[in-house]
This record gives C-alpha cells, structure tokens and sequence, in this order.
C-alpha cells in the first residue's frame, strides 16, 4: 500500500514539476540569444540582390494594396530588379482597379493576376502566383508577404543579402506590429512580437533550426521553391510552417534577419485575435502530428529532429496540458499531503517568477522602441494575479505583514478558511487563468460588458489567453472542426516608426 | 524652417552590415548584464528575506 501511495505522489510531483518545462524551456531559448551575437549569418552574406519577384495575396484589399505597391516598388533595391505580382483572389471591392492602376504607374514593374473563383485561402492564393512566377525567366527569388504589411526602405536588401550562400533556402524578417494608435491589444502582440520574433527566431538561428518563417515576409530562392515542388501547401492551416519545415527538410537553412524590419497590422480585439490565432494554433497541431515521425529523431533530420528545437515545439504546443496538470496535480496534493504542495508550489513560482523577471527585461532590450510602446503590456503579460503570486513567492514578508494587517484593517479574520480557499485558489489559478481568459473573450461579445473584457485580459493574463487558444485548437482538431481560411479584418492603420 | 524630409541614406552594404553586427552584440552584451543582475537579486534575495 505505501509503495502504490508513494508512486501516486511521485506522479503527483512529476506533473507539477512538468509545469516548470515551458519555462525552463524558455529560459533556455533566451539563454541562447545572446550566443546571436557570436554565431550568426552575418559573416556568409554579400552585397546581392537577386531579381524579386514579389508576391501579393489580396482579397478585398483596396484600403491598403495601393500603398503597399508604392511602398513595394519604392523599395531600396537596385532599379528593374524587382517586380510586383498581386494575386487579386477574387476580390468583390475596388482591389482590381488599384492595380491595374499601379500597373501603368509603375509599367513593368507590377503584374495583376487575377483569380476568378477566390475565397479557398492563402495558400491557393499565393500558388496562383507562383505558379505564374515560376513560368517566367525573370525571378531568381521570391518574396511572400501580406497585402498589408510595410517593408522598410532597406528590409528586402537585408533579406536578401543572406541568399549570396547557397545553403540558405529562405530568409525571414522581423514583424512589429505597427497600428497608429495603437490600442491594448495592439500593444499586448506588439510585445509578444519581441519574444516570439525577435528573441525566439534568433535563437532557432543559433539552433540551426526555424519553426516558421512569418508569413508576412519570407524571401525564398527560386532553386529552394522549385526543390519543394514549386507551391505551398494548402492541406492545412499552417502554410507558412509547412514551408519553413519543408525547405529545411530539403537541407537548406531558414535564417531569420532580425535587423530587417517589417511592419504589419494586427488584430484589435480578442475576437480577432482569438480567431487568427486559432488557425495558427490548429495549424501547429497539423504540424506536430504530419511530422510526427521526426520528432526527437536526429538520425532522420538533424535540424528538425534534434532534441531541442523538439523540447522548444513542444513545450510551447503543449503548454496548456503542463499548466492543467501541475493546477491539478497541487490541487490533489492540496489535501493528502499539504506541506509537500506548498513546496512544490513554492519551486514552480520561484521559477516562474526568475523568468519572468529575465524574459520581460531582456525582450525589453532586443528591441527598446517597442518596449516604450508595450512596457505595461509586457510587464502585464502573464497577468495580475499571476504577478501578485510570483510577488509573494519571492516576498513572502510582505503579505504575511502588510496583507494581515489589511485584513484587521477590513475586519476580515484570518481564520483557517480563509487561508485555505486562497492557497486552493492560487494551487488552481494556472489552469483557472485561461478560462477566465475564455470568459473575457466571450464578455467582449456581450454589449455593455464589453468594456470590462481587457481589464478581465489584464487580470488573467495575455499568455494565458494565448494558453486558452491553443486548448481550443485541441478541440478544434479533435472535433474535425472544417479547415476554413477566416481573414483577419484589415484598415490600413499600420505606419512605420 | 521647415522643409521636405530629406532622402534616406542609400543602401551601404558595408555599413549596413557593420550596424547589424554590432546590433548583435550589443545584444549579447545586454543579455549577459541581465543575468548578472538577476543573480544579485537572487543572492539578495536568499540572503536577506527570510
């Protein structure tokens, strides 16, 4: 009997310690940044600049396809060298007419091609484009981006540059998210830009290994596209890392470009957020099973398959499993083995809370501009309450002190009850946090309780909403929920810094 | 006196390039001061909160 219970609380502690894995994970990707300087593809680029041929997928883009063409043909780029194709995918606005207006504003330099039956989804969108690229001499490269994104003046040259080694297959820039103004949400995914862009991409550069090229701006080879059949996968939600994960499967390197910036607009509210990052979500899920046979599998993919980059996908893929098995895990130690909780409990929130410290300050440094934009979404970001505990496990001094005192001053008693309901509630708040990051989502929906679903985001945090994302994907894909393109709604609000 | 904006630099590969390193290791820089500062707090903190 004691050995069955002693297994029982070494699974118990198991799984509370698994929720240290993404954080631990975490601390080992920005760990790895800095090596960016030392180990980076600076030292194999050359002043080149192959001919470009420019993708542009748009459907009912005429807010902001004009600009995009003029900003695209204004491109720091030597003179001829570049041309842009906009894939007009059945558009039913005044798309058609913005470029075919641009096309005698700039002659030569922009090609309409339009769709007749539209709406299957980006990937068919761009493969009408490729397929029309890749039927003419003139390209030797080939730039994928959305309608709406901003190059800056130089960005495409810095891309380009890492195509002088022959090793690269694709080169990817760094997405900011460029509303003016910029709303909450704005800024929440302004700064998960610098940890999962700009901090994270450096690190798989160093690891050799890319999870996605953006798919606002990837730069590929002509000779690397053609070696992945010349097209982009449209059997699944994830295009982008399809592509990433195929180009690297045929043995050439995905780089990405952190000085090369590009500006993009993002969604404004937790509905389109919630819907965009759905399709990623359901997309990752696609990924993990269709190379399921590469995972942890050095011997068949020495960039995918190595154990890190493998510990890296998962970690943040599973992310809601860890964070409701260590919740549940405390819960049930909660009441057979208190003092064995409490320590537990103590170990996961210290080191939650060096992370956090470590992640926030360093992503606040890669990239200052956007950190004066974002600096209370960033230090917002896992939310109130799970900085009041990451507060009290480092401090604990202060609630035991002021807290108690608080309390006299309000005439609550400090009695047994009390204490237990909170430490069952902070044991419970790492699963509880995504449903109340669900439950701001669907108050958004509600008329007047609208206004209180970002303080509810504020309260719950922005990582747990994206934890809560993720689990809907689960379900999603579980269910066979149908693969439907849902276009996050654009006004041309982006503007470069 | 208030003109047009004035024209952005041309590209200067070899600039271009020098910046960019030094983006990096400045970065680098940056990280590893970090961590020296979140070690201090830990070691503050081990030792003084009790």
């Amino acid at each position: 009997m004691q050995i069955l219970l002693d297994g029982v609380y070494g699974v118990l502690t198991a799984m509370v310690l698994a929720g240290t894995l993404p954080l631990l994970a975490s601390l080992y990707l920005f760990a790895t940044i800095g090596r960016h300087g030392l180990r980076n593809h600076y030292r194999a680029v050359a002043d080149y600049a192959p001919r470009c041929a420019i993708v542009v997928p748009a459907w009912n883009e005429g807010a902001v396809v004009g600009t995009t063409i003029d900003r695209l043909v204004s491109l720091d780029y030597p003179e001829g060298a570049l041309r842009v194709y906009v894939v007009d995918d059945a558009s039913t606005d005044n798309t058609p007419d913005v470029v075919q207006a641009k096309m005698l504003e700039y002659p030569g330099a922009v090609v309409h091609v339009r769709r007749e039956q539209g709406g299957q989804g980006k990937a068919h969108t761009l493969n009408a484009g490729l397929e029309r690229i890749l039927s003419e001499e003139f390209a030797e490269a080939i730039l994928i981006l959305d309608a709406d994104v901003i190059f800056e003046r130089d960005a495409l040259r810095k891309m380009a540059r890492h195509l002088a080694d022959p090793t690269v297959g694709a080169v990817t820039a760094y997405i900011k998210e460029g509303s003016q103004p910029p709303n909450w949400m704005n800024r929440f995914i302004g700064f998960e830009y610098i940890t999962a862009q700009a901090a994270a991409r450096r690190a798989q550069n160093v690891l050799g290994a890319m999870a996605c090229l953006a798919g606002g701006a990837q730069l590929h080879s002509r000779v690397s596209l053609e070696a992945i059949g010349g097209r982009i996968d449209t059997s699944s939600l994830a295009e982008d890392t399809f592509t990433t994960f195929m180009t690297q499967r045929e043995g050439r390197d995905a780089v990405f470009d952190g000085n090369a910036v590009v500006w993009a607009e993002e969604p404004t509210d937790i509905a389109g957020l919630w819907k965009q990052r759905l399709r990623w979500a359901r997309g990752n899920v696609q990924v993990s099973s269709r190379y399921r046979w590469i995972w942890f599998r050095r011997d068949r993919d020495k960039r995918l398959g190595s154990f890190s980059f493998a510990i890296l996908w998962f970690t943040i893929f599973l992310m809601p499993v860890f964070m409701i098995a260590a919740a549940t895990s405390l819960v049930i130690l909660f009441f057979v083995d208190f003092p064995l909780s409490w320590k537990l409990f103590h170990v996961l929130w210290i080191i939650n809370a060096i992370v956090y410290l470590f992640v926030t300050l360093f992503s606040f440094t890669i990239d200052p501009y956007t950190a004066r934009r974002t600096w209370f979404q960033g230090i917002m970001f896992p939310g109130a309450i799970a900085l009041i505990i990451i507060i009290y496990t480092c401090f604990p001094p202060l609630f035991t002190v002021y807290v108690d005192g608080a309390m006299r001053w309000l005439g609550i008693p400090p009695g047994h009850l009390f204490v237990s309901a909170t430490i069952l509630f902070v044991y419970v708040w790492l699963a509880a946090s995504m449903l109340a990051a669900w439950a701001a989502k669907l108050l958004e929906q509600r008329g007047k309780l609208r206004i209180v679903s970002p303080l509810l985001i504020y309260i719950s945090g922005y990582g747990p909403l994206l934890c809560a994302i993720t689990f809907a994907a689960y379900i999603s894909e579980a269910r066979g929920a149908e693969m439907k393109w849902d276009k996050t709604e654009k006004s041309g609000k982006v503007a470069v810094a | 006196m208030s003109g047009p904006a004035p024209a952005p630099p041309p590209w200067d590969y070899e600039t271009a390039l020098k910046h960019d390193r030094r983006v990096e290791q400045i970065i680098l820089i940056k990280e590893i001061l970090i961590i020296v500062f979140i070690v201090a707090l830990v070691i503050l903190r081990v030792a003084f909160v009790r």
